[in-house]
């Protein structure tokens, strides 16, 4: 239940700040004249966090007979050559997909270096809460474990995991490169209250604060836990999940890494159960530059990558599209993003703002 | 006469004034080497000068994105944020001490084990009646043109515990189980950085070795010096400046080195201060990264100045005359096979083995399992597969791949070739101006790169040319841009190898060529230049082996479009899949080799020849 009110204030607050940032208001477009306009530009340039954007890509030169390029890089590269490329009017990047709420909402919005760009085509079908900015896509990031070494979830309470029984052996992405990670914090920060509840339902007695609060606490412990930090959800996945290990860690990874189960011989499932949450919801935000090259094509494809591209990754499990007439995975065990929601925190763009200057030093301090 | 005198007194002050700011610039027109030395400067001025000056800004001004952090001012404002955190905040020891304490460990031991085994290498090829000499000689340099990171997967696939989860490396998997400090950390560290720079000593000596004059040593033993003490008193002290600027460079390498600590530190969060940098950068603080990279430029600018102190008084020797003394070899006796057979068994383990497990792990469909049935070409020429590795098709079939090979090549040659031009240039006119400020700014100057880590030139390099700057536009996401910060980071050594082989040359020969009346261009292009073929090559072939397997500074660089092997194995591996990245590092091996052979048959020469290796 708090997860639903989390995730109704999260909506309210982003449809709050919606009023502030430049929203391109798309009512009257001409899509042929966009259609024509984009196939006269020719090339589309993406930069983006996820490999299957080439998938995607793939399916919109094969429509569309316009060349994509697009890259791979995490959400400070993205921002840090979108800034770039403005400054220099430099040929870059069209379209950017970033999952850093707090450069999206703090940089390159509000000084313009992108803009959100919602399709006429698509307004009435993405849910109004997805629009500002624009969101294409949820991915779950959960803790799992070794289904070779343990019969059952080995953890029940994210607490356990500030234990010597987990000290080195917590996989996950280390949080100083993964903006998600460090938004988790933040969110597990605001749900204090909800931290120390679950500390005293784990050892059956109330936390003792050395930081301000039993969501500091938490981060402080885990840190002080010595995680073992990878690059990639890969590593981390693999790190929890191959065989013939004898004593495996547990990782916080994306849920879509389970798609490569069969073909990398893994031992892995998901702690359904753990509380107070099994890990956090993240949105994918899609923007055009705002000096786009290729400013129909960016159109476009961001119309392509609601409607049809978003199958790319939606294709396996552990993807929600917010184009509600993309179900989730047939696989799916819970049955899509509210009902995941429930189980993991989602994160809050305005959360994740609030605690961005201190989160990262915090982190940085204990785990050392 | 008084006044007769005092009225052109003026006109005469004048005109000598004129006089000589006329002479001045006639002599400067008239001297080659005077005029080549102001253009140089002003090249490596814009080249290095203003790229050092940028990053000393970028240090304390704030970033757009920290303007969460620092509350109440704007972009671009001058900021003391930077200094604060880095230097005393709660994350110093973290961001800043123990960074600058591990890599002042790693540098200085992985110096002295570089040096000890290039040195040894060195004098038995050089010196002695080593069987197996060619082969060994040819065989000594190969670590480093392998990329740096070669030896530390390859450490990874055999050493590699179950700490950091995942599949372990080959011992453990045969029940050995292996504490944190053989897997990871300094100790891995120190191996597989000395064994990839030794041959920077082993080269730079090694031609000390060869070039002096082997009459002082024959002088020597007819005065009744013993071997040793020949060694010690005459031979030690003539290749000293060598092995001091082996030192020198190797030091300030491994200052700067940041693949080796990613791959073999980064897993135990053991960081130096060029991978906490590249850290900072990566986690969205470039002001943090900055500051960083000033100590970085600092800590090596201190070891050139002790390095000038040292050499500055033994710079002088000229040890090369125009004839060419047969070297008198020292006699191993019977253990002249032992010693070949240690130095090859050393050269065994730390090129065969490596390249081995490295390209056995590309075969292997599931890591781990050594069984024939787990046997596979998927990686190398396997179409793709949806849900492996993002579906990618093996590295032969990957356009990517492709393109980022041309990408390499063409940055070698390009590099290569206009830093070698540079080198000679520099080492012409440095060493024919010796004395003058200009000869050792340009020394300086031509050296600072040097001191920049490659990570914070490929940055600096990104933020200063995104901008249209005077007449030079915004060569950003241009290949241009990285054949130029290539080029840039090879200074240093051309010109190094540059001037030293000026310094072989002597004065002498080219007195030789204006008593005879050839003008400057013919005694380069008859005398100088000839005469240099082995310097020449080495300015041609080592910079073009370090741009095919430069990583650090090129990766901030890259673009889509420009993608080169070495970034593209990185990602690979950045993204976990290690078959690819794998396959990639031996295609890149493979292409270095094969490149290096065909420039040596195009040059004519080979590069054992200037070792000695006869």
């Amino acid at each position: 239940m708090r997860r639903f009110v989390a995730l109704l204030l999260m909506l309210s607050l982003t449809l709050m700040l919606g009023a502030v940032t430049t929203t391109v208001c798309a009512a009257d477009e001409d899509w042929d004249a966009i259609i024509a306009a984009a196939k006269k530009e020719g090339l589309l340039v993406i930069y983006n966090p996820s490999s299957r954007m080439g998938e995607a890509a793939e399916g919109f030169t094969a429509k569309y007979g316009i060349e994509v390029q697009w890259a791979k890089m995490n959400d400070v590269e993205v921002s840090d050559r979108v800034v770039r490329e403005h400054e220099a009017k430099a040929r870059g990047a069209d379209v950017i997909v970033t999952e850093d709420a707090a450069i999206l909402m703090a940089q390159l919005l509000p000084q313009k270096y992108v803009i959100n760009y919602v399709p006429s085509t698509c307004k009435g079908i993405i849910p109004q809460e997805y629009q500002d900015p624009l969101v294409y896509q949820f991915q779950p990031r959960i803790f799992g474990y070794n289904t070779e070494a343990y019969a059952e979830s080995p953890i029940k309470n994210l607490w356990e995991l500030t234990t010597p029984e987990w000290h080195g052996k917590i996989a996950m992405r280390d949080p100083q490169f993964t903006s998600t990670n460090l938004a988790w914090f933040a969110e597990i920060v605001e749900a204090a209250d909800e931290m120390a509840a679950a500390y005293e339902k784990c050892f059956g007695e109330p936390i003792t604060l050395t930081t301000p609060n039993a969501g500091w606490e938490f981060i402080k412990r885990l840190a002080n836990n010595k995680p073992i930090m990878f690059n990639s959800d890969t590593s981390v996945a693999e790190a929890v999940g191959a065989k013939g290990q004898a004593d495996p860690p547990v990782g916080l990874y994306v849920l879509s890494k389970h798609r490569e189960i069969p073909a990398k011989n893994l031992a892995l499932e998901a702690c359904y159960g753990l509380e107070p949450c099994m890990g956090y919801l993240y949105p994918a935000y899609v923007a055009i530059t705002a000096n786009a090259a290729s400013p129909n094509a960016a159109k476009l494809f961001v119309s392509y990558l609601l409607e049809e591209g978003v199958k790319a990754w939606t294709k396996d499990l552990g993807n929600f599209a917010t184009n509600p007439t993309i179900p989730s995975h047939p696989d799916d065990p819970l049955g899509g993003t509210e009902a995941w929601a429930k189980v993991t925190m989602p994160l809050n763009a305005q959360t994740t703002v609030k605690y961005y200057g201190e989160i990262f030093d915090f982190w940085m301090k204990h785990a050392k | 006469m008084g006044s007769y005198s005092a009225q052109p007194a003026a006109g005469n002050k004048l005109a000598v004034h004129c006089e000589r700011g006329w002479n001045r610039s006639k002599r400067i027109l008239s001297n080659p080497p005077l005029l080549l030395s102001i253009v140089l400067l002003i090249i490596s001025v814009y080249l290095v000068v203003v790229p050092l000056i940028s990053v000393l800004a970028s240090s304390v001004t704030l970033h757009s994105r920290d303007t969460l952090r620092v509350f109440g001012k704007r972009p671009g404002e001058f900021t003391t944020y930077y200094l604060k955190r880095v230097f005393a905040s709660d994350i110093s020891s973290v961001l800043f001490y123990e960074p600058l304490m591990n890599t002042l460990i790693i540098s200085f031991l992985m110096s002295v084990l570089a040096i000890s085994i290039g040195t040894t290498i060195a004098w038995f090829v050089t010196r002695t009646d080593l069987p197996f000499k060619r082969f060994i000689s040819n065989t000594a340099v190969v670590p480093f043109i392998l990329p740096s990171w070669t030896l530390s997967l390859a450490w990874l696939t055999i050493f590699k515990n179950r700490t950091i989860g995942g599949t372990t490396g080959i011992l453990e998997y045969f029940g050995v189980q292996l504490p944190d400090w053989i897997s990871y950390g300094p100790l891995p560290i120190i191996i597989t950085m000395a064994l990839h720079y030794y041959p920077f000593t082993y080269m730079l000596v090694g031609s000390a070795f060869r070039d002096f004059d082997t009459r002082l040593e024959e002088a020597a033993l007819v005065l009744g010096g013993n071997r040793w003490t020949i060694l010690r008193r005459v031979v030690l002290p003539m290749v000293s400046p060598a092995i001091v600027s082996s030192f020198i460079l190797t030091i300030s390498r491994g200052i700067g080195s940041f693949s080796t600590p990613v791959f073999l530190g980064n897993p135990i969060n053991y960081r130096v201060l060029s991978t906490r940098m590249f850290a900072s950068l990566q986690a969205g603080s470039p002001g943090d990264a900055y500051m960083i990279a000033i100590v970085m430029i600092l800590l090596a600018a201190t070891f050139i100045f002790i390095s000038n102190r040292v050499i500055g008084k033994r710079k002088s020797f000229v040890t090369i005359s125009g004839q060419a003394p047969k070297a008198k070899l020292v006699s191993l006796g019977k253990w002249r096979y032992v010693a070949s057979g240690c130095i090859l068994l050393f050269l065994f383990a730390v090129i065969v083995v490596p390249l081995f497990v490295l390209a056995a792990d590309t075969f292997m469909r599931v890591p781990g399992v050594y069984s024939p049935s787990n046997f596979t070409l998927h990686y190398w020429i396997g179409k793709s597969i949806p849900g492996i590795l993002d579906g990618r098709p093996g590295i032969l079939r990957d356009a990517d791949t492709w393109r980022a090979f041309f990408n390499s090549v063409k940055l070698g040659l390009s590099a290569s070739v206009l830093s070698a031009i540079f080198g000679i240039l520099v080492g012409y006119t440095v060493v024919r101006l010796r004395g003058t400020w200009l000869s050792s700014t340009l020394d300086q100057v031509s050296f600072l790169p040097y001191l920049i880590p490659s990570i914070a030139f490929g940055a600096i390099y990104l933020s200063l040319f995104a901008q249209q700057r005077g007449p030079i536009p915004s060569l950003y996401g241009t290949f241009m841009l990285i054949i130029l910060a290539t080029t840039a980071k090879n200074f240093p050594f051309a010109a190094k190898s540059g001037i030293s082989a000026m310094i072989q040359l002597g004065h002498e020969i080219e007195e030789a060529g204006i008593i005879a009346g050839a003008s400057w261009l013919t005694r380069m292009r008859r005398l100088v230049l000839p005469l240099q073929r082995s310097g020449l090559l080495n300015a041609l072939i080592l910079p073009f082996i370090s741009a095919m397997r430069e990583l650090s500074m090129v990766v901030i660089l890259i673009t889509p479009g420009t993608q080169l092997l070495t970034t593209l194995t990185f990602r690979y591996s950045d993204y976990g899949f290690y078959h690819m990245s794998n396959a990639v590092v031996l295609l890149l091996v493979i292409v270095i080799i094969v490149m290096r052979y065909i420039m040596q048959k195009i040059t004519g020469a080979e590069l054992s020849e200037g070792l000695g290796g006869n």
